[in-house]
């Protein structure tokens, strides 16, 4: 009996080491505090428009995610990092893995979550000029988030519906869907989505020439930005709105919405978005014949051509 | 002669033996989330002054918790030498040419925040010292950052400062609309004897309790794990919103086609604000906190609503 009391100790001590091996992970909460803390540095750097920053944060914490089998935050990830492949117009990359976060949410019946994906696969479509298939995908998008009675995800698709009836010169359409969008934004509280959705409506009014509309919607994307401090944002509302002027021939506006577009840019380091800017600022300066100007812009360009 | 257990000895043997290694199980996980078993990387600074320094004060890098502070003390030289701890994963991020500062948000958690150094720099070793914004060479490092970073922001402060005044002397019933809300809230922050004031007081020691785990309010937030996240989450809030305050130059300096708009939206911030410390007010402020971290807590896609115009697309986000 003695001799079976001692065949008992490393039994025990078996069962603590097991026990202690798999206590060492650490605590679910933590590690997706982790992966969040990771997730918020991608947004910030996302917000800034590095890019490829963001896919590495995204990443980072795609990784805390998986550890934990976190489905959401895995498929959330992957959409994210999609995002920024559409972003860079990696296609490809994009599609493969907003495939894998598409299973995901399917597993997980994630409406919203599959909603997000397919708006994204139409962002994709549209750039490739497949219209009508993204706007199949938005409509299925937009009835997916119905389900989930998500409002923010509707006018996202709604907004992006009326983007795309923008292009195709359906104006009337287009009209209706960003006006919903708006209103779906508003009571949701959606900044960004405001912003946007602002920003098309503004849009659509330069293309049927209504000019002092166009503006006033322009700079209420502007306001909607600068409020988010959305840097990306900003600088592509600053150099929409001086195109406007441009192309209405106000240049002294112009010149001045391009300067701080062009200032905003150089603080993010978007060094194509910069040049454009520079030649835009050139070009006004040469035809207003301020020569002196005009050289100190040029000599910024020649430096960042590295010429 | 031979030793037999008994049924019932081998019964109780049996429920001993499972609750010392529930035991055994919980310090292990505990241990675990407190980083007890984690390698820990030990570093000294020293600073002129130790208020707002505590033990077991949190150490950050970029918002970060990267460590914490060991102990405090006084020198003979009359300095506070400070030990702190980092973990392991955080440590290659401590080099030469890093600056520790103590960070002290009006509202929120005091904490010391490390400014990583250059990759380039060699990493310090374990037990190193590090410089601290009180040192010569502190301050050195971060004025040459600062340099690097700032005289741009400095103008445009200067700038908008120049904006400002010109505004103010224009007759713009909507810029005194603002301003005469301003006035209110930092009234509301500055009156002692307002509940505002009171209410922040009351914040500022329910968070010093749960940072130290004192007294049974402090023992019960710092429990639920949640809870304690929430209530630093929303003083982050308050500090976001105070912040937004401090760039309202900016916002009230922007060109005149954008004033309406502008003045809009700092209305709009202020009745945020405004509407903010009156939730803070209501007393089951923690039950509602408790429910956005649950939500904080999941992963969040990118928007994805699509802008017309702007930057051709092969413009758009390459460098």
């Amino acid at each position: 009996m003695k001799k079976n009391a001692l065949t008992r100790i490393p039994v025990i001590l078996a069962i603590v080491l097991f026990m202690m091996s798999c206590s060492t992970d650490e605590p679910t909460v933590a590690v997706k505090k982790k992966a969040r803390s990771f997730e918020e540095l991608a947004f910030e750097n996302y917000r800034r428009g590095d890019m490829e920053t963001s896919i590495y944060y995204f990443e980072k914490a795609l990784e805390w995610d998986q550890s934990v089998n976190n489905l959401q935050g895995m498929a959330s990830n992957l959409h994210n990092i999609a995002r920024c492949y559409v972003n860079l117009g990696l296609y490809e990359n994009a599609r493969k893995l907003l495939s894998e976060a598409v299973e995901i949410n399917n597993n997980t019946g994630n409406s919203s979550g599959r909603g997000d994906n397919l708006v994204l696969l139409a962002t994709i479509s549209t750039a490739q000029g497949e219209y009508a298939a993204a706007l199949d995908l938005l409509q299925k998008s937009y009835d997916l988030y119905a389900e989930d009675k998500n409002k923010k995800g509707m006018a996202t698709a709604l907004n992006n519906m009326g983007s795309i009836y923008l292009k195709q010169g359906k104006y009337e359409q287009a009209l209706q869907a960003i006006d919903d969008a708006i209103s779906m934004h508003r009571k949701e509280k959606n900044h960004a989505g405001l912003a946007a959705a602002y920003n098309n409506m503004g849009y659509l009014y330069e293309l049927t020439d209504r000019g002092d509309r166009a503006i006033e919607f322009y700079l209420r994307a502007l306001e909607e930005d600068k409020f988010i401090e959305n840097s990306l944002g900003i600088s592509s509302n600053l150099h929409t709105i001086a195109e406007f002027y441009k192309n209405t021939g106000d240049f002294e506006n112009a010149l001045f919405y391009y300067k701080r577009a062009s200032e905003v840019n150089r603080r993010l380091n978007l060094t194509n978005r910069l040049k454009d800017d520079l030649n835009n600022i050139i070009d006004i300066l040469s035809s207003r014949g301020r020569e002196e100007e005009k050289k100190i812009y040029e000599k910024a360009l020649r430096e960042l051509e590295g010429v | 002669m031979s030793f037999k257990f008994k049924h019932l000895e081998k019964v109780v043997g049996f429920f001993l033996t499972l609750a010392l290694l529930i035991v055994i199980a919980v310090i292990v996980m505990i241990g675990r989330e407190q980083r007890w078993f984690e390698k820990q990387y030990n570093y000294t600074t020293k600073f002129n002054s130790g208020e707002n320094i505590s033990t077991g004060m949190q150490v950050r890098i970029k918002g970060i918790q990267t460590g914490e502070v060991k102990s405090v003390y006084l020198t003979e030289d009359n300095l506070i030498e400070v030990k702190f701890q980092v973990f392991q994963e955080y440590a290659e991020r401590i080099r030469k040419d890093s600056v520790i500062k103590k960070r002290s948000p009006l509202i929120g958690t005091k904490y010391l925040e490390i400014i990583p150094g250059e990759a380039n720099m060699p990493v310090l070793a374990s037990g190193s010292y590090v410089w601290s914004e009180d040192t010569v060479e502190g301050k050195r490092i971060l004025s040459v950052r600062l340099r690097e970073e700032r005289p741009e922001q400095i103008q445009r402060i200067l700038d908008n400062v120049e904006h400002m005044t010109y505004k103010l002397s224009d007759d713009d019933e909507k810029l005194m609309i603002t301003l005469v809300k301003i006035q209110q809230f930092f009234d509301m922050l500055t009156d002692e004897e307002g509940d505002l004031s009171q209410m922040l007081a009351n914040l500022e020691s329910i968070t010093q309790s749960i940072d130290e785990a004192e007294g049974s309010i402090g023992r019960m937030i710092y429990d639920d794990y949640e809870i304690y996240n929430q209530v630093t989450a929303i003083m982050q809030n308050l500090n976001d919103m105070i912040a937004n305050f401090e760039e309202l130059s900016q916002v009230l300096a922007d060109s005149s086609p954008e004033v309406k708009s502008a003045m809009e939206n700092v209305n709009r911030t202020m009745d945020e604000a405004m509407g903010l410390m009156s939730t803070l007010q209501n007393s089951v402020w923690l039950r509602s906190a408790s429910k956005k971290t649950e939500k904080a807590m999941k992963a969040s896609p990118i928007e994805g609503d699509v802008r017309e115009g702007g930057y051709a697309p092969d413009l758009e986000y390459t460098r």
